[in-house]
């Protein structure tokens, strides 16, 4: 077992139980802490996978910026005591049944998945995430939904604005 | 082109008729257009050969704009054009609210039953079906009695779904056509196996039964009439149910060969019943429209055990009875509604001794009533023989139960003329006075047609003679 | 230089600069007239559409990111139109309203984001420009500011959306994981049958279409969204973006997953008969018109993907042909209620009893159009649904097309309630006589027109048939 292995099995082990304590926290503040471990360990598996650009964006927006806002709103919204309304028991056990179902369905999907099981991640070749091809190939090939996401960003902060003026 | 300006004669004048502001005109109005297409009818059914039309609509589905007019069309088309302005003279004096939507509405019907007597191709056929139906239910809505609005949503609902099962067979049957189309003509050379044949049957019977209507389907109809107003429910029961027989013959027997044999006893039975029952129902009858309701399910019923026995005789005769029906059944309305207008009821009970002050309305509806018994020299007569003959040679036994409708018929006509007409006058029929010029007028032009009819059945045979050699 | 490109994009073009255009003039200029507005971007939407009719350019750009020919120029023609008449029909609300600018910024990116949406044949283009055409839609839904019930559909409609994304999302990165590709063309030509993920990652995807075409199991999101968003939105909502979504469902279903028909062809078939059914039973019993039009659209939709599950060039063409007939009627429909509601901000259903008594021609209009959702000749929904049902039938599935039928005698029951309330119904305190502006009054005869003309014209449908092909 090599390293990468290694280091693969205890990100992904890390990402799920910090996704656990996301839901399973009482506290809000403490759900966005855990919040961030997820994002780490995320980034984690993205520098495994030599998108070193991707990793560190991730890092800075989400988990700097994004979860920043996040601690902001609760703390001044004064969320940080458990007051959560109390759901209904037989909604949870329905949720619960039907999330378990399709995690059981995914699982055992990919399992047995054939055409899966001898892709191997490109690994070898680490300048697959560098700024400079993720550039060319996003003003290349990628030109049209690269301005679409501009577009996109564009059209949101113009919603923000109107409904955020509005008192 | 002589079938396109059939329907497109009311189709456009109603839709001009929107647009008058003024009652009198609009009345003016529509009695013209009406006449008009009178005129095109009249040409349409002296010419000898049979007229037809066609155009292209949607090629790439095979649904052509196709009109066909046989002896049977010419027939039908006559009376649709024929009792339109007859219905607008009669009501003449009568004032609506909004009268210019009315008489609209009343064409554009006109311009659907056009249709459904005209066209060839199925989905064509169907448009025209829905298309006739549509403004009835504004009509009786709008300008009904008091329970309009319950008794018309019945009717409306009732009837929609029988047009959509017949969508569904006209579905159905398209998909099996070998040419992808919807002419009449392909759907005459399906080859259906019996159970294939058993489907379309019923789909497009249960349509054209709940049109007609025939026992069970019948629970809509005495209540439309009475709560519709009269010129409604003149064009409902003398042109309008006559789209479902003209369906039959011409829809669904030659469709369904197999099946109708299968059926067609089950169907006669359920005729007969029904004949029977809405005689007996129309003995009890104190309410002047719907004792005219029951009586007009029992001769409908009569008509379409006719078809159904599968002999010429039993078809040539419904054919001319429907002509003759249409006209018989428009008069009796004409003179229920001239009663209602006198007396203000239409409840026999509080009804009596009308024939001392309306001498000349007593003697009118004497005709119209001996008519709708179907007595000798009567227009109803030749049909109703035709028919009963038919219904013999098929089977003896249901034709000697069917016969005894004629008899339970006599019971209530005469019984409801005795009752209204003669005997001492009461207190609300001592200030009635004959009704107007118009509404005599309109009488005297039905007894004319009943009686040389009657006598002289002769064009309405030579007519139908073509249709029945196919 | 290459002008291929200003050619094969122009709608996307002409609706990009109206966009910055918009942006520079509220950017520059403090006192705006709504009114100078709202005809720039009629005019230009009228531009893109003659545009659209008069230019057919046929071919692709960026690779295969970008691909248009006679189909997608229709289908972007029909959106450009809807959008135009909603915005006519809109100018009663957004004569006053303080952010007329930023409306029409966000409803042409949406509309943007559908015409690439249409063009797109690369699932990376595909889902961002239905993030583009979604999210905008989420602020316009929160529109009506001062109200609460706003913000809450447009947050609803926010979580709902990205929800179904999600599930999308994840659908195609285990498509791009099996195939190793996200061009549709080559996805095509690299799925296998009997590859569960694969089928899996293609129920994700319906699942995310389902969404966003509010098919039952997935439509708890829509009645709350419609009800509460400003009108205009809502007809867009129903008529605009639910057509945009069809017209690539049609493109991802026949080309891209044309190997599993087999498969979802029965998929359609329930989630059609649960939509249908389910749709007509919740609008029987709404009182609040926009609730009971959001219903109503949802067991359209039902019949819709009838005509889908036919799969062959027929149906999408019927498909095509319908949103036409739907765009019409529904907009009619929407445009008096939007009057309505802007005059007198009534919105129940029996507020309109005795409508007929002072308005007369919003009344023909509103019965018109409710007789079109129904389906009844001679309005062209009749033929709209007729064509669905007989692409339906082509399978053989008769017991499919009596259900159908079963349903529209009930869907039938309530549209004739709503007409009876306007025509019959008589009330002491029925609507006064409403003013009708020029540009609602122009929507309006486009309305009937198109209602009553596309159904007796057989040669659009004709129109359509041949562009499918």
């Amino acid at each position: 077992m090599s390293a990468t292995y290694i280091l693969f099995w205890f990100l992904s082990a890390l990402a799920v139980v910090s996704a656990l304590m996301v839901l399973f926290s009482k506290n809000p503040v403490h759900s966005v802490l855990w919040l961030i471990a997820v994002f780490f360990a995320i980034s984690g598996h993205y520098i495994l996978m030599n998108a070193q650009f991707l990793a560190i964006v991730n890092i800075i927006v989400y988990a700097g910026a994004i979860m920043v806002l996040f601690l902001f709103v609760i703390m001044l919204m004064n969320l940080n005591k458990e007051t959560e309304p109390r759901k209904n028991i037989w909604m949870k056990l329905a949720g619960a049944i039907a999330a378990g179902s399709l995690l059981m369905i995914l699982v055992s999907l990919v399992g047995q998945a054939t055409e899966l099981s001898h892709r191997n991640l490109l690994m070898k070749d680490g300048d697959i995430g560098l700024i400079k091809n993720l550039g060319k190939i996003l003003f290349s090939q990628y030109v049209v939904p690269f301005e679409i996401t501009s577009i996109l960003f564009l059209s949101a902060m113009v919603g923000a604005v109107v409904i955020g003026k509005k008192d | 082109m002589i079938p396109v300006l059939l329907i497109l004669f009311p189709l456009v004048s109603g839709l001009l008729s929107f647009f008058i502001k003024d009652e009198k005109t609009a009345k003016i109005w529509a009695s013209f257009s009406s006449l008009a297409t009178v005129v095109v009818a009249l040409i349409a059914a002296l010419s000898p050969a049979d007229l037809s039309f066609d155009a292209a609509w949607l090629p790439t589905l095979g649904s052509r704009f196709s009109l066909g007019m046989d002896g049977m069309s010419k027939m039908l088309t006559l009376l649709t054009a024929i009792s339109f302005p007859l219905v607008f003279f009669s009501t003449y004096k009568n004032s609506y609210t909004n009268s210019n939507s009315f008489y609209g509405l009343l064409l554009l019907t006109q311009a659907g039953l056009m249709g459904v007597f005209l066209s060839t191709d199925a989905l064509l056929f169907y448009f025209f079906w829905e298309l006739a139906l549509i403004p009835v239910y504004f009509l009786c809505s709008i300008w009904g009695g008091e329970k309009r609005i319950a008794v018309t949503f019945k009717f409306f609902i009732y009837t929609f779904i029988g047009s959509l099962m017949m969508l569904a067979g006209i579905i159905y049957l398209y998909t099996q056509t070998t040419d992808a189309s919807f002419a009449l003509k392909s759907f005459y050379n399906l080859h259906l196996s019996i159970s294939q044949q058993a489907v379309g049957f019923w789909l497009f019977f249960v349509a054209f039964a709940i049109k007609m209507p025939i026992f069970p389907f019948h629970t809509w109809q005495p209540d439309a009439y009475e709560q519709s107003p009269t010129a409604v429910t003149m064009i409902l029961s003398g042109v309008m149910v006559k789209m479902g027989i003209y369906a039959v013959i011409r829809w669904l027997v030659p469709v369904f060969p197999a099946a109708v044999s299968e059926y067609g006893n089950l169907v006669i039975i359920l005729s007969v019943i029904g004949m029977l029952y809405a005689s007996l129902i129309a003995i009890r009858q104190d309410d002047v429209k719907r004792l005219i309701a029951y009586s007009s399910i029992a001769h409908i019923g009569l008509m379409c055990a006719a078809i159904f026995v599968k002999n010429n005789i039993g078809l040539e005769g419904t054919m001319i009875q429907m002509f003759n029906h249409g006209i018989n059944v428009i008069g009796l309305w004409i003179v229920a509604d001239a009663v209602e207008k006198q007396t203000g009821t239409r409840k026999i009970s509080e009804l009596g001794g009308l024939a001392q002050k309306a001498p000349t309305l007593a003697i009118l509806l004497v005709v119209m009533a001996l008519a709708n018994i179907a007595l000798p020299l009567t227009n109803a007569f030749i049909g109703e023989f035709l028919m009963f003959n038919g219904l013999f040679q098929y089977n003896m036994v249901i034709a000697a139960v069917a016969g005894v409708s004629i008899i339970l018929a006599a019971v209530y006509t005469l019984n409801m003329i005795q009752r209204v007409f003669y005997g001492n006058t009461v207190s609300l029929t001592a200030n009635a006075m004959e009704s107007n010029g118009y509404v005599q007028t309109t009488l005297i032009i039905l007894v004319i047609v009943v009686i040389a009819l009657g006598i002289y059945p002769q064009p309405l045979l030579q007519l139908t003679k073509g249709v029945l050699l196919h | 230089m290459q002008t291929n490109y200003f050619i094969l994009m122009h709608h996307e073009l002409i609706i990009a600069i109206t966009i910055m255009l918009l942006l520079v003039i509220k950017v520059g200029s403090d006192k705006l007239s709504n009114q100078l507005v709202a005809n720039v971007t009629n005019g230009l939407l009228l531009a893109s559409l003659v545009l659209g009719f008069i230019v057919q350019p046929e071919g692709n750009v960026f690779g295969d990111m970008f691909h248009t020919d006679g189909f997608a120029l229709l289908q972007k023609n029909i959106l450009v139109a809807g959008t135009l008449i909603i915005s006519l029909q809109a100018s009663t609300w957004l004569k006053d309203y303080e952010h007329t600018a930023e409306f029409y910024i966000l409803l042409l990116s949406t509309l943007l984001g559908m015409c690439f949406m249409i063009s797109s044949r690369h699932f990376l283009m595909f889902y961002l420009s239905l993030e583009l055409s979604t999210i905008p839609l989420a602020a316009l839904a929160n529109f009506d500011l001062h109200l609460k019930r706003s913000s809450e559909a447009a947050l609803k409609l926010i979580i709902s959306s990205a929800f179904s994304s999600g599930l999308m999302l994840l659908g195609i990165s285990f498509l791009y994981g099996t195939t190793g590709t996200l061009s549709f063309g080559e996805v095509a030509s690299a799925i296998q049958l009997n590859t569960p993920l694969q089928l899996f990652a293609f129920v994700l995807i319906f699942a995310g279409f389902g969404f966003k075409i509010s098919a039952v199991p997935f439509h708890l999101w829509t009645a709350d969204v419609y009800e509460g968003s400003p009108v205009a939105v809502t007809s867009y909502l129903s008529v605009i973006s639910k057509g945009a979504v069809l017209f690539v469902f049609i493109t991802v279903l026949f080309n891209v997953f044309a190997l599993y028909a087999h498969s979802w062809y029965y998929l359609i078939v329930i989630v059609s008969l649960f939509t249908m059914v389910i749709g007509n039973l919740f609008a029987l019993r709404q009182t609040n018109i926009k609730r009971f039009l959001a219903f109503s659209s949802i067991s359209q939709v039902g019949f819709i993907l009838i005509g889908l599950s036919g799969g062959t060039h027929t149906s999408a063409a019927s498909v095509v042909y319908f949103i036409v007939v739907y765009i019409f009627s529904n907009l009619g429909a929407f445009g008096v209620i939007a009057l309505v509601q802007g005059l007198t901000g009534k919105e129940n259903i029996n507020d309109y009893k005795g409508f007929y008594l002072n308005n007369k021609m919003l009344s023909w209009m509103l019965g018109i159009a409710l007789f079109s959702l129904a389906g009844i000749p001679p309005v062209a929904g009749f033929f709209g649904k007729f064509f669905l049902l007989l692409s339906g039938a082509e399978k053989g599935a008769y017991w499919l097309i009596a259900i159908a039928a079963i349903n529209m005698v009930i869907s039938l029951y309530y549209y004739l309630n709503v007409v009876k309330n306007i025509f019959i119904d008589k009330s002491d305190t029925s609507i006064e006589k409403l003013p009708i502006a020029i540009q609602p009054r122009i929507a309006m005869i486009i309305c009937v027109i198109g209602v009553v003309g596309s159904g007796l014209c057989g040669g659009l449908y004709q129109y359509i048939f041949d562009l499918v092909k």
